[in-house]
Order: C-alpha cells, then sequence, then structure tokens
C-alpha cells in the first residue's frame, strides 16, 4: 500500500516535469511580448518577469496595423467555417442517412478522406498560376475559396460520422411522421449531433486561423492573414524582433487554446481522421 | 394500390436527393482540388519561369524531372525528410507512450492533464516556429540559460549545420507526441481490464504486460498514430520555414521548402510543378496504406 502511494507521487512528479517541458516555452513566448527588446537583450532577466508593461502591444496597435491584420484573419476563418458547413452538412446527411447503394456509398466517403491526405504544396503551384490569370491572386476571397475546398473533406468526413451516431429509429421514426430528408435534417439530426456539429466547426475554424503555406503565397501586404504579418513583423527590416514575435503569437495562440480546450473531448477525434472515438 | 404508388414515388425521388446533397461539395473539391493537379501535370512538361521573361514556355517532356532527379539538392532535401520523418516519429512514439502509461491510471486530474498537454499541438504551427527561434536563441534563448545553469556548452542551435536539423526535429517532438499520448491513451483505455486480471494471476510482471499484452492490443492504434505523423512529417513546412528557410547551407532543406523555394522563390513553376508531383506520388503511396486502415477501423 505504502510503495503504492510512493509510485503514485511518482507518477504525478513526473508529469509536472512534462508539464513544465511542454508549456514552459508557451509561457515565455507570451511574456516576451510584455518586454522591451533592452529587457530582452539582457542576459540576467532571461526568465524574469519583473517590470512587465504594455508598450510593445501599444506599438503593434499603433505602428504595425494589426488590428487590421486580426480582422483580415476573423473573416477568412469565419467566412470558410460557415461556407464549409453550408456544404459539409448536407453532404454528409447524404452520406449518412440518405438511400443510395452501399458500394457507392463508401466509395464517395472515402473519396472525401482521401482528399484530405491531398498535400497542399502539390496544388499551390497551378493554383497561383491560374489565380494570377484571373485576378484572383493577393485577394481575401481567393484564399477564402482554398480554404474552403481543402477544409470541406475532413469536416464531412467528420460530420457522416456523427450523423451516423444517430439512431436509424429515429429517423424512421420521424419519417413515418410525415417529415421529408430536409425537415429530417434540419429537426432530427442537425439538433441531436449539436456538440459533433459544434466540434466540427470549431476544428475548421483553428485549421483556417493556424494555415501558413497558401496564406502566405496568396496574400500580400493589406491582405495579410494573422501568421503570415507574425513572420512579417518579426523579421521586419532583416532584424528578429522578439518583442513584436511575443505579440503577434500571443493574439494567435490564446484563441486557439481556449477552443482546444472546450473541446478536448472531439479533438483526438478530429485530428485522426476520427478513427478514434471516446 | 393507391398507397402503393405513393410510396413508390417518394421512393423513388428519394433516390436522388442524395446526389443534391452529396454533389455540390464534391464537384467543389474535385473542380478545384483534383482539377489543378492535372494542369500542375501539365506544366510540369514545360520549361516555365515567371522571373525570367526570356525564357519561353515551352514543351520539354521529362526534362524538368530529370534536372530534378540529377540535382544534388533533391536527394539532398529527399534525405533530410526520411531522416526528420523517422527520427521524430519514433521518438514521438516513445514519448507518447511514456506519457500514456503515466496518465492511465491516475484518476485525479486527468482531464485537466488531458487539456494541457494538448495545447502544443493546436498552437498555430508559425507561433511554434517563432517560439523555437525564440527559445532556441544562442544569446537570449531559455534553453541555453537552462545550460548555462548546467555548465553546459553554449550551442548555437539552429544557426549551426550540425545542429540545426536536430533543433527542427525537438520542436516537432515537443510539439506532436501528445498527440500520439492522447491517441494511445484513448487505446489504452479500450482495453478491457480483464485482460491484464488474468495476466496478473499468472503471475506476469510488468514488462511482460506491456510487450505480451498492450502492445499487440495496440497494434492498430499504433499503426494509425505512426502513418499520420509520418503523412504530416512529410508535409511538414511551417516551423521549418519561418525559422531557417532550409538553412543554413541546405541543413533543414526539406522537400517541401525545397518545393517552395524553387516555385516561388526562383519561380521556376516549371521545375516546381514536377517536384510537387513527385511529392503528391509519395504522399498517395502512404495515404493508401493511411486509408485501408481506417476503413478497417472505421
Amino acid at each position: 500500500m505504502k510503495t503504492n502511494k510512493i509510485l503514485m507521487n511518482m507518477k504525478y512528479f513526473l508529469i509536472a516535469i512534462f508539464l513544465v517541458l511542454f508549456l514552459s516555452p508557451i509561457i515565455f513566448q507570451i511574456i516576451t511580448g510584455f518586454k522591451t527588446l533592452g529587457q530582452i537583450y539582457d542576459p540576467d532577466q532571461i526568465v524574469s518577469v519583473k517590470n512587465l508593461s504594455l508598450s510593445i502591444w501599444k506599438d503593434a496597435v499603433q505602428y504595425q496595423k494589426f488590428l487590421h491584420y486580426l480582422k483580415n484573419s476573423l473573416i477568412t476563418s469565419i467566412t470558410s467555417t460557415v461556407i464549409v458547413m453550408f456544404f459539409a452538412i448536407p453532404a454528409a446527411f447524404g452520406l449518412a442517412k440518405l438511400k443510395m447503394g452501399e458500394k457507392t456509398r463508401k466509395n464517395l466517403s472515402f473519396e472525401f478522406l482521401a482528399m484530405r491526405m491531398l498535400p497542399g504544396i502539390a496544388v499551390i503551384i497551378p493554383i497561383f498560376v491560374v489565380y494570377k490569370k484571373i485576378g484572383l491572386l493577393y485577394t481575401l476571397p481567393g484564399l477564402i475559396l482554398i480554404y474552403i475546398v481543402f477544409n470541406i473533406p475532413l469536416a464531412t468526413w467528420l460530420l457522416e460520422g456523427f450523423f451516423k451516431e444517430v439512431p436509424n429509429e429515429i429517423s424512421e421514426a420521424a419519417r413515418i411522421d410525415g417529415c421529408n430528408p430536409r425537415t429530417e435534417l434540419l429537426r432530427i439530426i442537425i439538433p441531436l449531433s449539436a456538440p459533433g456539429l459544434l466540434s466540427v466547426m470549431i476544428l475548421t475554424y483553428i485549421f483556417t486561423w493556424n494555415e501558413y503555406m497558401f496564406a502566405s503565397i496568396l496574400t500580400t501586404s493589406s491582405c495579410r492573414t494573422l501568421p503570415v504579418w507574425a513572420a512579417y513583423v518579426t523579421y521586419q527590416h532583416f532584424i528578429i524582433n522578439y518583442s513584436m514575435l511575443g505579440v503577434s503569437s500571443t493574439v494567435m495562440i490564446v484563441p486557439v487554446i481556449i477552443f482546444a480546450i472546450l473541446m478536448q473531448k472531439y479533438l483526438v477525434r478530429g485530428l485522426s481522421f476520427g478513427a478514434i472515438k471516446e | 394500390m393507391g398507397t402503393y404508388q405513393c410510396v413508390k414515388i417518394k421512393h423513388n425521388s428519394e433516390k436522388h436527393i442524395w446526389r443534391w446533397c452529396v454533389f455540390p461539395a464534391l464537384f467543389l473539391i474535385l473542380f478545384i482540388g483534383i482539377g489543378p493537379l492535372i494542369y500542375s501535370l501539365y506544366i510540369s512538361a514545360h520549361q516555365y519561369n515567371l522571373a525570367k521573361t526570356q525564357v519561353v514556355f515551352k514543351f520539354i517532356g521529362f526534362k524538368n524531372y530529370i534536372f530534378i532527379f540529377t540535382s544534388p539538392h533533391f536527394w539532398n532535401s529527399f534525405k533530410l525528410t526520411l531522416i526528420f520523418s523517422a527520427v521524430s516519429v519514433s521518438l514521438e512514439l516513445i514519448l507518447g507512450t511514456l506519457l500514456a502509461l503515466l496518465l492511465i491510471n491516475i484518476k485525479r486530474g486527468r482531464n485537466v492533464f488531458r487539456s494541457l498537454f494538448l495545447i502544443p499541438m493546436v498552437i498555430t504551427p508559425i507561433a511554434v516556429g517563432l517560439m523555437g527561434r525564440y527559445i532556441f536563441d544562442d544569446a537570449v534563448g531559455q534553453v541555453n540559460w537552462v545550460f548555462r545553469l548546467l555548465h553546459l556548452p553554449r550551442i548555437i542551435w539552429y544557426g549551426n549545420i550540425k545542429t540545426a536539423l536536430i533543433t527542427m526535429i525537438i520542436l516537432d517532438v515537443w510539439e506532436w507526441s501528445s498527440f500520439v499520448f492522447l491517441i494511445i491513451l484513448a487505446g489504452l483505455m479500450a482495453i478491457p481490464p480483464e485482460y491484464y486480471e488474468a495476466a496478473k494471476v499468472e503471475g506476469a510482471g510488468l514488462f511482460p504486460i506491456f510487450f505480451k499484452i498492450t502492445l499487440p492490443t495496440l497494434r492498430n492504434v499504433y499503426l494509425l498514430a505512426i502513418l499520420i505523423r509520418i503523412i504530416d512529417t512529410f508535409k511538414e513546412f511551417d516551423k521549418v520555414y519561418i525559422m531557417t528557410r532550409g538553412g543554413p547551407d541546405f541543413s533543414t532543406d526539406l522537400i517541401t521548402i525545397r518545393n517552395y523555394t524553387i516555385a516561388f522563390r526562383e519561380y521556376n513553376i516549371g521545375v516546381g510543378s514536377a517536384l510537387s508531383i513527385l511529392i503528391l506520388i509519395i504522399m498517395i503511396f502512404l495515404g493508401t496504406f493511411l486509408i485501408r486502415l481506417i476503413r478497417e477501423e472505421y
């Protein structure tokens, strides 16, 4: 019994060490945004948290137009998420609940999953060339279009899994009561799988909010999103600006952390393509 | 008779409703997801450079591919990607398993720990890259501060050919170990406790239990984690690009970064397309395995 208790305490101790290793870098990064460059380059203050100030944040708002890029990011992510759901919900409903050949159902459903594996770098070059020709290059709608297309597959695949969990008996009972497929989706399926729906929305939001490669290629100057802006202000004038690094990183990661903790139950499922359920 | 007909009509119309539901999404992703690939294949057989206007757009067959295969940079990138992927994924598996075994029997606070551990993998990859840039800084970074505290030599982490790739691996392990951990933990919780009780009755020790019961039962879970991580490490771009842009002296020039450099810094669209087609072939190969596995699970 006593050895058990020692073992337990040892476990907690090891977990604490891991937590420090995993979380302290993020905390240091956030703190950097509240330090002046002088404090950052002082070798005695590398880990100190004294004399923190908001001056860098004021700089970011006043001179670096940070609110403008935040707005860009919010517009891009929210619009993409809404439109993704608009396409993915009916598609998932069709694949999960409507009558069709079993073989077609399986093939279509895996078509969506396969699309998720598509590496962005493989399609970005032709998209860049085409966008350049039709004038969508360096505009937010162009970027949003790509985000929509690249997030529909996973959203559909995950939603299909959630919709399938709604028992068929309920759908059948609804049908007997006179529901057509549209009312069945709106009145039965969507309310019953609301938590799953919400988690897919948050996941799509996080993916678009975090995306860098497409954004760095398809946007410039005033239509940058936050990650592109963060990369840009940190390296302005070929000198790395660690204070600005702290500010821009904090703005990017805080909303994501809050979202992730709220939906931790569904996050693993989303990131493992729905294979891991709890 | 009347009712029967009514049901039949309803049935028939429903046969086509799924098309209205599924096809908009499907067409959109086929048109903008697959369409460009075909165009990419077409460009890859042409000489095409956006930076040099004197270079004309013309058909050159497989010359772009031959250029890639004879270029030492490509083989270097390929080798680096293999090393990066193999080492990162192995370390993540070990660390993830260790964490999962630590947390499986803990009742108090497990959910809190789980939420805390998932933070590294959800935060913006660019923020992770910038974080790496800061904490691994040779002068003001916290890592070297700890090294100084322990009287270890000061290391120039990502500015040095020898340690740059190692730094990237450390950062990737930091970011993604918790993903492996969460998958394995879910798998562990699904193992019926009777298995362990039976083993205990037989008098099996801690290690035999792990290797004879835990690992074999979790075979598919591990395969899933390995495949997803291999695919992601092959796609790795953001944090390495933000930290080193493939330098110093091509020591972190992963294959996606090579592709980006060719296409968007040298504007050699032809060769870039050819390389992206090659990457796609590798991904299809890996993805097929993963899909087969998920299909079994689903």
